[in-house]
C-alpha cells in the first residue's frame, strides 16, 4: 500500500488551511443567487415549505443525467454556482428527483475550488456536470474547504433536511454547491433524471445559532494487514481535550456546546465510526455511531442537538477490516482515513490531527486497538457573538 | 397466439425451495442461509409490499422484498453485517409459481443486478433463473468483478401453464448483494 505522497500532503494541507481560514463574519442580509448550469435558479419569497414571510427559497434544477439501460454511474459531480454576494443562512434543504438516484452527497465550497480541467474544453465552467475525478474532487476535502450541505439517503426520491429550530448553516459569499452522485438505472430502458434542490434561507437576524465546525483527522494511521489471508479487524481512535481552546479563545472555564451534525469519513477498508463525548473520569457518551457501512459513511443531523454535559474531551474512532497484505497508512485512493466534521454551536472552528499511533493490544473481541495522541489543536473564535 | 405481456413474478412472494439441484447442483458443504430476519422492526414484511431496507447490525436479513425506485426487487444479502467473514446466505434457491401462462413464442425477459463483488479472491458467484424445466439465466463470474446487470431474453419453445414453478438462485461466498429486478413476458415484437 502506498504512503501519502508529497502532492497529496500539499492538497490536504491546502484544504485544511481553507477550512481553518475560511471564516465568515455574517452580518449581511442581502441574498443574491443565480441559476446554475441547466438550471432554473430562482429566488422567491415564502416558497414551498417556507415557514414565514421572511423565508426565502432558492430553487435549482440540476442538469438531467442520461443513463443507458443497466448503467450505474459513480464519478459524476454536479455544481450550482449560487452567485451570492453576501452570506446566506440555510435552515432547510429539500431535494426531489426523477428516480435512479442511489445516493448523493452535497457540499458548499468557494467558487472556483474545482475549476474545469483542460480536457473539458474551453467552454467548461465551474457550474454544470463534470467528472469528479477529472477535477480532483474528493468529498472530505470539499467538506473541509467549505462544509457539508446535504446528504441524500439511499434511493430517496424526495426528502428534506432541516436544522433544529433557531440554527442555520452559514454559506459564505461566492459559494457554490457541489454534489458527488451515484446513480443506478434499474429500469428496462434508458433513464433521464434530474434532481431539484430547494434551499430555504432566513435573514441573519432570525438566526439564533450559527453553526461552526470541529474536525479531527488521524494522520498517523497504521492499520494492520491480513494474516495468512484472514482479514484483520482493528480500530483507531483519538481524543482531544477542549479545556484550553475554550479558556484561551472564549475565556470560558467550562466546555459547553451542542453538536448538531456529524459526518464521519473513511475509505473502503473502514466499516464503522463513532464520535463520543468523554468525561474527566473517562466515561463516554456516544453522539453518533455508524457500523458496517463500507466506504463513505453518510452524515447525520443530530436532532435534538446533543449537549456535552460538561465533558471536556471529544473522541473519534474508526473500525477497519484490512484484507490486504500491507499495513494501511493515511492516503487517498490507496490509503485510509479516519476523519470527521461536526457542526456545533461552540462558536469555535477547531481542527486537530491524531499523531503518535500506539498499539494498545487486542480487545475482548479480538480486535486490534490503536490510539493516537491529539496533536496541537488549531482553532479560533468565529463570531463575535454566535448567539444572535 | 401469445400471452398478455406482464410480470411473471411477485417479488414479495418468494419462498425457499429444495428444487433446482438439476440446474445448480447440490448445496456444497458449508452452504447456509439464515432466512429469519434478526432484530428487524419491519418484519414480518408487509404483505404484498416492499420495504425500505439497509443491512445493518440492527436489522439483519438475507432475503428482502426491497423498494428500489418504482420497483419491488428481491434483494439477497450474502454476508453478516457484523463480520463479513461470516456467511449470512451463501446458497439459496427460491421458488414461486408463475403469475401467468407462457405460450410458445412468448419472449420472456429476466433482469437482475449484483453489486461490486469483492471477495473471496479467487472465488466465483452465480445467479440463475429457471422457468419450469428450462434454465433461462445462468450467470457465472469470477471475483473480483464490478457491478453488473445480468439479464436474459428467452423465447418459450412450448407452452407453460400459469403456476409453473419459477426458481431464482444465488450462490456466492463474498460480501455481496444480488437482486432480481423483474421477470416478465414482453409485448409481442409486432405490437
Amino acid at each position: 500500500m502506498r504512503n501519502l505522497t508529497p502532492m497529496r500532503l500539499i492538497i490536504l494541507s491546502f484544504a485544511f488551511a481553507l477550512f481553518l481560514l475560511g471564516c465568515g463574519d455574517g452580518g449581511g442580509t442581502a441574498i443574491s443567487a443565480g441559476g446554475g448550469s441547466g438550471g432554473t435558479g430562482t429566488i422567491g419569497s415564502g416558497g414551498s415549505g417556507g415557514s414565514g414571510e421572511s423565508t426565502m427559497t432558492l430553487s435549482h434544477r440540476y442538469e438531467p443525467q442520461m443513463l443507458a439501460r443497466a448503467q450505474e454511474t459513480s464519478d459524476v459531480c454536479q455544481s450550482w454556482v449560487l452567485g451570492n454576494d453576501e452570506p446566506i443562512y440555510v435552515k432547510k434543504v429539500r431535494q426531489s428527483n426523477d428516480g435512479g438516484w442511489h445516493h448523493s452527497n452535497w457540499f458548499f465550497v468557494p467558487e472556483g475550488l474545482f475549476p474545469p480541467s483542460p480536457s473539458e474544453g474551453p467552454n467548461a465552467q465551474d457550474k454544470g456536470t463534470w467528472s469528479c475525478s477529472g477535477r480532483d474532487f474528493h468529498e472530505y476535502f470539499a467538506a473541509v474547504a467549505g462544509g457539508v450541505f446535504f446528504a441524500q439517503s439511499t434511493q430517496a426520491l424526495e426528502e428534506t433536511q432541516t436544522f433544529p429550530e433557531g440554527a442555520a448553516l452559514e454559506i459564505p459569499a461566492r459559494s457554490m454547491i457541489v454534489g458527488s452522485t451515484h446513480l443506478l438505472n434499474i429500469t428496462a430502458g434508458p433513464l433521464e433524471t434530474a434532481m431539484t434542490m430547494e434551499v430555504e434561507t432566513v435573514p441573519v437576524e432570525e438566526v439564533r445559532v450559527r453553526l461552526t465546525p470541529f474536525s479531527f483527522a488521524i494522520g498517523d494511521l497504521a492499520i494492520p494487514p491480513a494474516v495468512d489471508g484472514v482479514p484483520t479487524r482493528s480500530r483507531t481512535s483519538m481524543t482531544c481535550d477542549f479545556k484550553e481552546p475554550f479558556q484561551d479563545l472564549l475565556h470560558e472555564d467550562t466546555v459547553d456546546y451542542n453538536v448538531y451534525y456529524v459526518l464521519g469519513h473513511y475509505h473502503q477498508w473502514g466499516h464503522s465510526f463513532n464520535l463520543s463525548f468523554v468525561q474527566g473520569d473517562g466515561s463516554t457518551q456516544t453522539i453518533f455511531n455508524i457500523e458496517n457501512k463500507i466506504g463513505e459513511p453518510i452524515g447525520s443531523i443530530i436532532d435534538p442537538p446533543m449537549n456535552n454535559n460538561g465533558a471536556p474531551k471529544l473522541r473519534s474512532e474508526c473500525g477497519f477490516i484490512n484484507n490486504t497484505d500491507e499495513t494501511l497508512r493515511r492516503g487517498l485512493q490507496y490509503g485510509e482515513m479516519c476523519d470527521f466534521l461536526a457542526y456545533t454551536d461552540a462558536n469555535l472552528k477547531i481542527g486537530a490531527s491524531g499523531i503518535n499511533n500506539q498499539d494498545m493490544g487486542v480487545d475482548e473481541n479480538g480486535v486490534a486497538v490503536f490510539e493516537t495522541d491529539c496533536g496541537p489543536i488549531t482553532g479560533f473564535k468565529v463570531y463575535d457573538d454566535a448567539e444572535l | 397466439m401469445t400471452s398478455d405481456p406482464g410480470p411473471l413474478v411477485d417479488n414479495t412472494k418468494w419462498v425457499q425451495s429444495d428444487k433446482g439441484a438439476e440446474f445448480f447442483g447440490a448445496p456444497p458443504e458449508g452452504a447456509v442461509c439464515e432466512l429469519t430476519p434478526i432484530n428487524c422492526d419491519q418484519y414480518p414484511w408487509p404483505e404484498d409490499d416492499c420495504v425500505d431496507f439497509a443491512l445493518t447490525p440492527s436489522c439483519i436479513a438475507s432475503v428482502v422484498p426491497e423498494c428500489l425506485d418504482a420497483f419491488t426487487v428481491l434483494a439477497v444479502y450474502t454476508r453478516m453485517p457484523t463480520d463479513d467473514r461470516v456467511p449470512l446466505c451463501n446458497w439459496i434457491t427460491l421458488e414461486q409459481p408463475s403469475l401467468r401462462a407462457i405460450r410458445a413464442g412468448d419472449r420472456v425477459e429476466v433482469r437482475t443486478r449484483h453489486s461490486q463483488l469483492t471477495a473471496p479472491v479467487p472465488g466465483t458467484a452465480r445467479i440463475g433463473f429457471v422457468i419450469g424445466d428450462e434454465q433461462v439465466l445462468d450467470h457465472r463470474v469470477t471475483l473480483p468483478v464490478d457491478y453488473d446487470f445480468p439479464d436474459a431474453l428467452w423465447t418459450a419453445p412450448k407452452d407453460y401453464p400459469e403456476g409453473t414453478p419459477l426458481l431464482f438462485h444465488v450462490d456466492n461466498h463474498g460480501q455481496n448483494e444480488y437482486m432480481l429486478i423483474e421477470a416478465s413476458i414482453l409485448p409481442n415484437a409486432s405490437e
